[in-house]
């Protein structure tokens, strides 16, 4: 192999090594600004004793909430973890409101800029 | 004398094998990971199962290795197997689905349920438990009409997860009611079964011509009934949260959602 094609190959490689390392962090970026962009609830109800019930309050939710994404349901411990966007104003009363709806009541919400910890079920 | 022994025997031999099933008999477990089952349906390729968890329906085989998967539903639930398609309520959509011939197509009922949980199809009958408005939906041919409203007393219904049709008679797990109701196909109260048993929420059924089967979810046993109402059995080994049982000839399997397996039951005849 001539020397020359040699260097062409360790500059290629080195190229490579640097757009990989731009696109890692940028896409790391991305991921914090989609994160930050995000404020996360967690619904702690009464009564969520059932897949059926668990799903009904989903479809609530999902019905009333615009941008509404990574919703988790923990039934066991009866629970509803959700992201909506930052900028959306979300108060307690059309959460109260929302849970009622769908047959249950809201017996604490709390609010946080970063997710809330996933539990196991059972 | 020795021939009235072996008439005798003979006699006995044959009632024994008259005789009605005597129950059941925990014969092993499927297990699904990472899955809740809602419901399992025996056809003739495989075992078919909704996983509302993954939003997904899935064919297995005995040992729960997938064959076949179906996604992007949203929270399929009890599901029925006719002529080769399956048919699946989408309980977020309120649609019904039919996977045929390895696509998925919509099927229109003719009114629209809220949040439907369960789907049964007989011929030309299909009847859907519409939950959140607290009936049973039938449709025969062209025509659809409904079964029961939202209420406690006879023939009226609280949140129906599931429904069965056999023979002329459609019967509902009225679940938040704790109690299985029948009804025939004009939608005349026959009778309710189960109400004094503390059922916790009657969420799935199954029936054939000798028994109606219901999983009490909420207490971890399915309940086994002759068509008189009255209770002939109880099964409890293996079941965590049981959610839908599905008659297959001398098999049951139970569908049990937080543990992610399904039970398999054999009769003992």
């Amino acid at each position: 192999m001539s020397q020359i094609l040699k260097q062409k190959i360790k500059i290629f490689s080195s190229i490579l090594f640097a757009v990989l390392i731009v696109s890692s962090f940028s896409f790391q970026v991305q991921a914090q600004q989609k994160e930050n962009s995000k404020k996360y609830i967690k619904l702690e109800v009464d009564g969520l004793a059932c897949p059926f019930c668990a799903y009904g309050l989903e479809k609530n939710l999902r019905n009333n909430i615009e941008g509404l994404d990574d919703l988790y349901i923990n039934i066991e411990n009866g629970y509803v973890t959700f992201s909506f966007p930052k900028q959306d104003k979300l108060k307690n009363k059309k959460l109260e409101d929302i849970v009622e709806e769908a047959g249950f009541k809201a017996r604490k919400i709390s609010f946080s800029d970063k997710p809330f910890p996933k539990g196991e079920d059972k | 004398m020795k021939n009235i022994i072996i008439i005798l025997f003979l006699g006995f031999l044959f009632l024994t094998g008259c005789s009605n099933n005597k129950g059941y008999k925990f014969v092993k477990e499927i297990k699904l990971e990472g899955m809740n089952p809602i419901s399992a349906a025996v056809g003739k390729t495989g075992i078919w199962v909704s996983d509302s968890k993954n939003n997904r329906v899935i064919k297995i085989n005995e040992s729960g290795k997938i064959l076949e998967e179906f996604n992007d539903f949203k929270r399929p639930m009890h599901i029925s197997l006719f002529k080769g398609k399956v048919y699946i309520p989408e309980f977020l959509n309120d649609s019904i689905k039919v996977i045929g011939n390895g696509k998925v197509l919509n099927f229109n009922l003719g009114i629209k349920p809220n949040a439907p949980a369960g789907i049964d199809v007989s011929g030309s009958f299909i009847a859907v438990a519409d939950f959140y408005n607290h009936r049973i939906i039938v449709k025969n041919g062209d025509s659809t009409y409904t079964i029961g409203k939202k209420g406690h007393k006879n023939g009226e219904l609280f949140y129906p997860t599931d429904v069965k049709i056999v023979k002329d008679k459609i019967v509902v797990a009225d679940a938040y009611n704790n109690r299985v109701q029948v009804f025939n196909r004009e939608g005349k109260f026959i009778s309710a079964i189960g109400e004094k048993d503390s059922i916790k929420v009657a969420t799935g059924i199954d029936a054939d011509a000798n028994e109606i089967l219901v999983t009490d979810s909420g207490n971890n046993r399915v309940l086994i009934y002759n068509w008189k109402g009255k209770r002939i059995g109880t099964l409890t080994k293996s079941l965590n949260y049981p959610i839908d049982v599905f008659i297959d000839r001398d098999e049951i399997l139970i569908s049990n959602f937080y543990k992610g397996i399904i039970s398999v039951y054999r009769k003992i005849r």
